[in-house]
């Protein structure tokens, strides 16, 4: 009776239809996806929230301002109990989250998932990718160590040296003619706040975008003679996003033990050091630059982007005369070949 | 008769839609103006000033020395025998700071392996222009060079 009574009182004061709800929780998951790789796109979305958690931990801490912006993070890693931990696991997180990022892409362009009708969705996934790379980019500069600070005066450059727009952009990012006192501000409030909010907003626009396009569905050999084409997300797919999670969890903890977070040596705005580098994923972008002239260097970039956002369309000028031309499979292969070999080349020297 | 009447109300409609409308349109264009100058940054008009740097007799021939400018940039201040040169040490290419290796001859960037030769002409690595010059003065056998103003106060 009671607990009758006590549902009544949920319902009238949260008046929606629960079971229509329910159907949209429950929706049945076609069978491909028990494969884990097409579970790939859950692991951004765990590692944001591992990101907003710990992110919101060294808010606590952290001071942006030149001043104090090293010490604060020096006192995070050395001396606040477990600093070296939550900050380990956010610097771990975000990494993995770009390699996530990364192969969730992969595997969406080589199945040939972005075909009709979900190409707004690719674009918004390359969206989510460039937002991802820009937390990397002001989450780093945050530091005020040598190396940060230097990525940061050079990607603040590259912005400038963009045509026409390019020195609003950079006087809107740096807050002025050059790094200043300001800059680092606004990479924080960009860093904890814009940032995270568009993420929200392309991440829920991405997964509406999956849940009324519904997945592209293949089927395997091995699968061709069960019964049920689809099984339910819950509890069974969950199931298996926890348990990727888990993993997850295991990895990070492992790479934060064995590689913690450290200190270098603090930004100086007179000095750049001999050898420069900056977070991996730009290698290939800064290998890019030095082998080619500053314009070369950066509209060849911005081509790459909108090439990549434009990819649905492109392929399906392909495809016009050959339904099954693997044209775009092998550009895909060669454009991730040459993105490697850059990165590589970069890690070398 | 009635159909006037029903003319008059959707005229009323018709300038209190065009009316609100407008309003909205002026308020919100205002706002976003406000709020595009905030975050803006200010964009001052440049003065000029010469700087004292040093004697000229203590920079012999083919020496070089750092100074900064009233912002903490750097200036290589060089002694070329006929004449003094100063030259930004900003790399024209994404910013970092140039400096001089005596074994290459050559001022040196270490992000993109960009070399100015010392007169601050590219040589070799993507860098765009030959770095930045100052203005020299010699006045009474001293050094001057023409940097930035800085402002502390509104102006
Ligand atoms: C996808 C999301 C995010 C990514 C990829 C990311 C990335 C990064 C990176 C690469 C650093 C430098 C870490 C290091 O090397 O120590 C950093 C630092 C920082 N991040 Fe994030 N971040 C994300 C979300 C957030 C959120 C949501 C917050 C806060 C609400 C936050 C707050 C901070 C703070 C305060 C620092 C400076 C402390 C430090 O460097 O250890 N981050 N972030
Ligand atoms: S910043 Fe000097 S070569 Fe790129």
């Amino acid at each position: 009776m009671q607990s009758v009574d006590k549902k009544n009182w949920f319902a009238e004061r949260i008046p929606v239809d629960w079971n229509s709800l329910k159907h949209f929780t429950n929706e049945p998951v076609p069978n491909h996806l028990k494969r884990w790789w097409f579970a790939l796109g859950g692991t951004p979305a765990y590692l944001f929230m591992v990101q907003l958690i710990t992110g919101i931990f060294l808010t606590f801490y952290y001071v942006p301002t030149p001043e104090q912006a090293f010490e604060s993070i020096t006192r995070i890693t050395y001396e606040i109990r477990f600093g070296w931990f939550i900050r380990g696991l956010h610097m771990w997180s975000a990494n993995l989250m770009v390699i996530a990022v990364i192969l969730h892409m992969l595997r969406v362009f080589f199945t040939g998932s972005y075909r009709k009708p979900r190409e707004l969705n690719w674009i918004v996934g390359v969206c989510i990718l460039l937002v991802t790379v820009s937390f990397g980019f002001t989450g780093y500069s945050l530091i005020y160590e040598q190396l940060s600070y230097w990525a940061a005066t050079v990607g603040t450059n590259i912005a400038q040296s963009v045509p026409v727009v390019g020195p609003f952009m950079a006087a809107f990012i740096r807050g002025g003619e050059e790094i200043g006192p300001n800059t680092l501000t606004r990479f924080f409030v960009f860093h904890i706040g814009v940032l995270p909010t568009v993420m929200f907003i392309f991440v829920s626009t991405h997964i509406f975008l999956v849940r009324t396009t519904g997945v592209t569905e293949f089927k395997f050999k091995e699968q061709e003679n069960e019964k049920e084409e689809t099984f339910p997300f819950f509890p069974n797919h969950l199931l298996t996003e926890l348990i990727i999670g888990l993993l997850l969890m295991y990895i990070l903890t492992m790479l934060v033990v064995i590689f913690p977070p450290e200190m270098h040596q603090k930004a100086n705005p007179l000095v750049t050091p001999e050898h420069i580098k900056p977070e991996w994923y730009f290698f290939a972008s800064f290998r890019w630059l030095k082998l080619n002239s500053l314009i070369v260097g950066i509209i060849g970039q911005a081509v790459a982007v909108i090439l990549i956002m434009a990819w649905p369309w492109i392929d399906k000028i392909f495809r016009r005369k050959n339904e099954n031309s693997e044209l775009s499979l092998w550009i895909g292969v060669a454009g991730f070949l040459a993105f490697l070999a850059l990165t590589v080349w970069e890690a070398m020297v | 008769m009635d159909s006037s009447k029903k003319d008059d109300v959707s005229r009323r409609n018709f300038l209190s839609t065009t009316l609100m409308g407008v309003g909205l349109v002026a308020s919100y264009g205002v706002t976003t103006f406000y709020a595009a100058n905030f975050i803006a940054p200010e964009d001052k008009k440049k003065i000029y000033r010469s700087l004292y740097v040093a004697p000229e007799k203590s920079v012999p021939v083919g020496k070089s020395i750092d100074f900064e400018d009233l912002k903490g940039r750097k200036i290589a201040i060089t002694n070329t025998g006929d004449g003094f040169k100063a030259l930004s040490t900003s790399c024209t290419h994404l910013g970092c700071q140039v400096h001089w290796e005596n074994e290459k001859n050559a001022f040196y960037c270490p992000c993109h392996e960009g070399y100015f030769d010392s007169d601050g002409n590219v040589t070799k690595g993507p860098p765009p222009a030959p770095l930045a010059k100052y203005d020299v003065e010699i006045i009474d056998g001293n050094i001057f060079v023409k940097v930035e103003e800085v402002y502390n106060a509104i102006s």
